[in-house]
């Protein structure tokens, strides 16, 4: 086990150089600068400007300027705002994100879990159908629309949730909902399909030739072998949610991490995008990590191998 | 006399499929008897193991359905039961082996609890720790070594034989009159089989079950059966003692069987007899003997109306025209006759 | 058991005269049914498929006819602002004074191609990679291979944004940028369907018949590997037509006067409540597009699926 992680972490450092340098190079073939937005500068603050953030460098120092910075996790100082550090954007804002990601993720796990239990259990009939539907509409309708749909007719016209904000609980339902939705249709089909897969499965047939009734095999066997794929999504769950919260942060005005990385690329704000980039990079790499353990922990057959695959 | 425990009477299964409607199981009957052994040979398509998963009605639904005919199980018919009182039965009175002892256990879960769950299923034991030390001695039983600790391995830690023996021990746990055994070892290596038959034979002996033995393996037959069925087809074709299969052949069908197992006394440059063709399609069975078409010994009749069951003795029973008072004396292939010769000579 | 008192059936002497064998033994095995036949056979049951199906085509036909024969183009000022949808504005008026309805199928031509072509880029681009990962095997199909994982771990719509940002959106940026990390799933469908053939034994047997690489993926590997490709393409078209929107919303969409239904939504989200069809054909065009490609993909992976065969 210790040999897989250990693996996994310097195939990590790999992954992160080389997101590191792609970014880079992107931000350097980007057309225009942080300050072509604002009204025309004279010439010689602009020139300050740009020695300040080493702008004007050949971009070979830019580069070992940013990855020594970046090992050190200082993701320098935004363009935007002035005065205002990467990192510190980062600490007050991803707290935040992570809050809304989770709740999304256990609404979307609970929620999917037991549409497809439900759809296996009552395989071609109403039940079936019916939970089908829902998933297949979860799937379908994007996380904003959604979002937006939610907000008008839940909170606007209905009153019964907050419009925007984050400042409790209830304000944190629509927004959670929004995202959680489509990632629970997902769940939800690949865990009826599992379900299924499981009930044609031999050691199902020697269970019923015990005598055990339907119930008791579904919780006491199935179950557990059909929700082995769900923990296999459990990595693109969580990628989903981070970029679901993109959106549904700017439409809920929630402050999280999300709607400053929005906000930074509109912006032009190199730095914020570069810093946030490497950080969801660094996010995701050890999300999928944990979930590969997680997965080796609940199956009882799986040894994790010193190689990757 | 011994007691009668199953009787199958003109047993008719279908399946709806996309192609039509297939008659997997067309008129089966036979008796099994306490404390004996039943082999159902026949190759892959006969309905061996359609027939041996309807007598625990394990047959999905749809697309299955019990077209006709009876189950008798200690005199009651078990077609007409509810899924609820079938349940009792399962597991119970009545229990299963299967083939590959790989996939017929659950792989997430330890096998000691998949033994405890018959027990305290069918209500054997009164307490979580007695079923414990029950699942604990059956393992012992059926040869495992070190059961305590082995009850709480996962199915993965065993090896194919060991595993096979768990899934014995979980069949005979809550000591039901009957066994069934489909292809118990068929995937194993050819020593663990040995093994495996051998042990299925002692504990038949302590606790004087029934086991019906569904197998395409002659040889096996040989070892464990008393009396065979010979199926193929959907349809029982020859029916008798081990003694009067192996010695008295009479349909051609069996005798294509024996022939085609390799004979070791008698080396000769022959060839192994083969029987060319495949079964035919159960959609529209053939409205004679079906095995005609493969049959170099079929007679005109053969092609027109199926045959009725001949008795050969009181023990014995074959479906062929040959059998009728009328129909030319067809001598036993020589292959067979050799074979015969040889099994008696060794006291089989 | 059988009977104890039989009757023995009279028949004629003649019936027992020995004919042997029929000639033809092999040929009397099961009616064969062909595997496209009873693929589509289970295709055709899956109402939730059929459904799709369906809505595709009426989508398709929309979109290809209905801006030719309306008699508003999609830039055109019509006159009225913001009006509700009725009998001569189907789905109402924009805050130019646009035919929605025109410009809904207008849209619908824009978001359908950028969706299918960037399903074919990756098509292509998986193919090749994947095969060629597949075939070769050892060193390269490692070095490949880890390449594409690598992409897979750099998360997917980051990459798309920072794209757009650099190329400064519009159509044929948007479908560059999703073409770029698509394919990657594609060429490991691909690859594995290779490897599963590779493996063959009549593909063993076509290489020592002389055939060479091309032969074998021409004869073999591509009427195999069809059916995974079709799903997995049938799948990343809805992918891409809810990035787009997504992005679109985004602000890094197709620009005006082009319209997609993603800015389309995007727009119509500034005047949900003054003017809410704006916001809700478009959106549920897309959302009955994706779930009809999404029925249409499960059904077809069902059909696809071996081990549901008699």
């Amino acid at each position: 086990m210790l040999n897989f992680i250990i693996k996994r972490l310097l195939y990590i450092v790999l992954a992160m150089y080389l997101i590191i340098t792609a970014t880079f190079f992107l931000m350097q073939l980007a057309p225009g600068s942080p300050f072509t937005s604002e009204r025309e500068l004279p010439p010689a603050i602009e020139e300050q400007l740009n020695a300040k953030y080493g702008l004007d460098n050949p971009w070979y120092i830019q580069y070992k300027d940013y990855l020594v910075d970046t090992m050190t996790f200082d993701f320098g100082e935004s363009m935007k705002y002035k005065g205002r550090s990467t990192n510190d954007i980062i600490a007050e804002s991803f707290p935040v994100s992570l809050a809304l990601g989770l709740q999304a993720m256990v609404l979307a796990i609970g929620l999917g879990v037991l549409l497809g239990v439900v759809s296996a259990l009552y395989h071609n009939r109403f039940g079936d159908y019916a939970a089908t539907i829902f998933a297949i509409l979860g799937i379908s309708v994007p996380s904003f629309i959604l979002a937006g749909l939610l907000q008008y007719y839940l909170a606007f016209e209905a009153g019964w949730f907050p419009v925007s904000g984050w400042k409790g609980f209830a304000y944190t339902i629509l927004p959670s909902l929004a995202i959680a939705v489509t990632h629970a249709g997902f769940i939800a089909k690949l865990t009826r399909s599992s379900m299924l897969e499981q009930n044609n499965s031999e050691y199902v047939k020697l269970a019923r030739a015990k005598g055990l009734g339907k119930w008791t095999i579904v919780f006491k066997h199935s179950l557990r072998n059909a929700l082995l794929p769900v923990v296999t999504y459990l990595g693109p769950l969580f990628a989903g949610v981070i970029t679901g919260s993109f959106v549904i942060e700017q439409i809920f005005a929630v402050p999280g991490l999300g709607r400053h990385f929005v906000t930074s690329i509109t912006n032009r704000d190199y730095t914020v995008i570069m810093g946030t980039t490497v950080f969801y990079s660094l996010i995701l790499l050890l999300a999928v990590l944990i979930v590969d353990i997680l997965y080796s922990v609940i199956d009882p057959r799986i040894k994790l191998k010193g190689a990757k695959k | 006399m011994k007691k009668k425990v199953l009787e199958v009477n003109d047993l008719r299964i279908n399946f709806k499929t996309y192609a039509g409607v297939v008659q997997a199981v067309r008129g089966v009957s036979f008796e099994l008897y306490e404390g004996e052994t039943l082999a159902i040979v026949g190759e892959s398509g006969s309905g061996k193991s359609v027939t041996s998963n309807a007598l625990m009605k394990l047959i999905p639904q749809p697309p299955g359905i019990y077209a006709g005919g009876e189950i008798n199980f200690n005199g009651r018919n078990i077609i007409p039961l509810s899924e609820k009182e079938m349940m009792q039965v399962r597991g119970n009175d009545i229990s299963m082996i299967f083939q590959d002892p790989m996939t017929a256990l659950n792989p997430t879960m330890r096998i000691g609890t998949q033994i405890t769950e018959v027990l305290l299923k069918h209500k054997k034991v009164t307490s979580k720790d007695e079923a414990k030390k029950r699942a604990v001695e059956l393992l012992d039983q059926v040869g495992i070594p070190f059961p305590e600790k082995r009850y709480k391995s996962y199915p993965h830690e065993l090896s194919g034989g060991m595993r096979q023996r768990v899934v014995i021990a979980i069949a005979l746990a809550a000591d039901p009159k009957l066994l069934i055994a489909d292809e118990p070892t068929t995937a194993l290596d050819v020593t663990i089989q040995a093994q495996i038959l051998e042990l299925m034979k002692e504990l038949q002996k302590k606790s004087n079950t029934s086991i019906i033995f569904i197998t395409h393996d002659l040889g096996v037959v040989a070892n464990v059966a008393d009396r065979v069925a010979v199926m193929y087809a959907g349809q029982i074709v020859e029916y008798g003692t081990v003694e009067d299969i192996f010695y008295n052949p009479q349909h051609p069908y069996t005798w294509g069987l024996l022939g085609s197992m390799p004979d070791l006394n008698n080396s000769t440059d022959e060839l192994l007899m083969a029987i060319p063709g495949s079964p035919p399609n159960l959609i529209d069975p053939p409205k004679g003997d079906a095995f005609a078409p493969r049959n170099e010994f079929a007679m005109k009749i053969d092609f027109e109306m199926e045959p009725p069951m001949f008795k050969v003795s009181d023990t014995h029973y074959a479906k062929t025209w040959l059998l009728h008072p009328d129909a030319p004396k067809m001598p036993v292939p020589d292959a067979v006759a050799r074979r015969i010769k040889g099994y008696q000579q060794e006291g089989m | 058991m059988a009977q104890n008192e039989q009757q023995i059936p009279k028949v004629s002497a003649d019936m027992f005269d020995v004919v042997g064998r029929s000639e033809n033994t092999d040929a009397l095995s099961k009616k064969q049914v062909s595997y496209w036949k009873e693929v589509f056979y289970r295709f055709s049951h899956n109402k939730l498929a059929v459904v799709g199906l369906a809505l595709l085509i009426i989508i398709a036909g929309f979109a290809i006819f209905a801006p030719i024969f309306s008699s508003y183009t999609y830039e055109q000022n019509v006159g009225l602002y913001n009006t509700a949808p009725s009998a001569t504005h189907w789905f109402g008026t924009d805050d130019l004074a646009r035919d929605i309805f025109v410009r809904a199928w207008e849209g619908a031509r824009i978001s359908l191609f950028i969706g299918i072509t960037a399903a074919v880029i990756d098509l292509i681009i998986g193919v090749l990679w994947g095969s060629i990962a597949g075939l070769a095997g050892g060193r390269v199909d490692n070095i490949m291979m880890r390449i594409a994982d690598v992409l897979t771990a750099i998360p997917y719509l980051l990459v798309v944004i920072i794209l757009l940002v650099i190329m400064e959106p519009g159509l044929v940026p948007m479908i560059i940028a999703l073409s770029i990390t698509g394919w990657v799933n594609m060429a490991r469908i691909v690859r594995s369907e290779v490897l599963k053939i590779k493996n063959q034994e009549y593909v063993l047997a076509a290489r020592t018949l002389g055939a060479n690489q091309w032969h074998i993926i021409k004869r073999h590997l591509i009427p195999n590997a069809m059916g995974a490709i079709l799903v997995t393409m049938t799948m990343t078209i809805p992918s891409a037509i809810f990035t787009e929107s997504f992005l679109s919303y985004l602000g890094l969409g197709v620009q005006a006067p082009l319209a997609s239904w993603g800015t389309m939504a995007s727009e119509g989200f500034k005047a949900l409540q003054s003017a809410p069809w704006r916001l809700l054909f478009p959106a549920a065009l897309i959302s009955i597009t994706i779930f009809a490609f999404n029925a249409v993909g499960d059904g077809l992976r069902d059909a696809l699926d071996p081990k549901l065969r008699k």
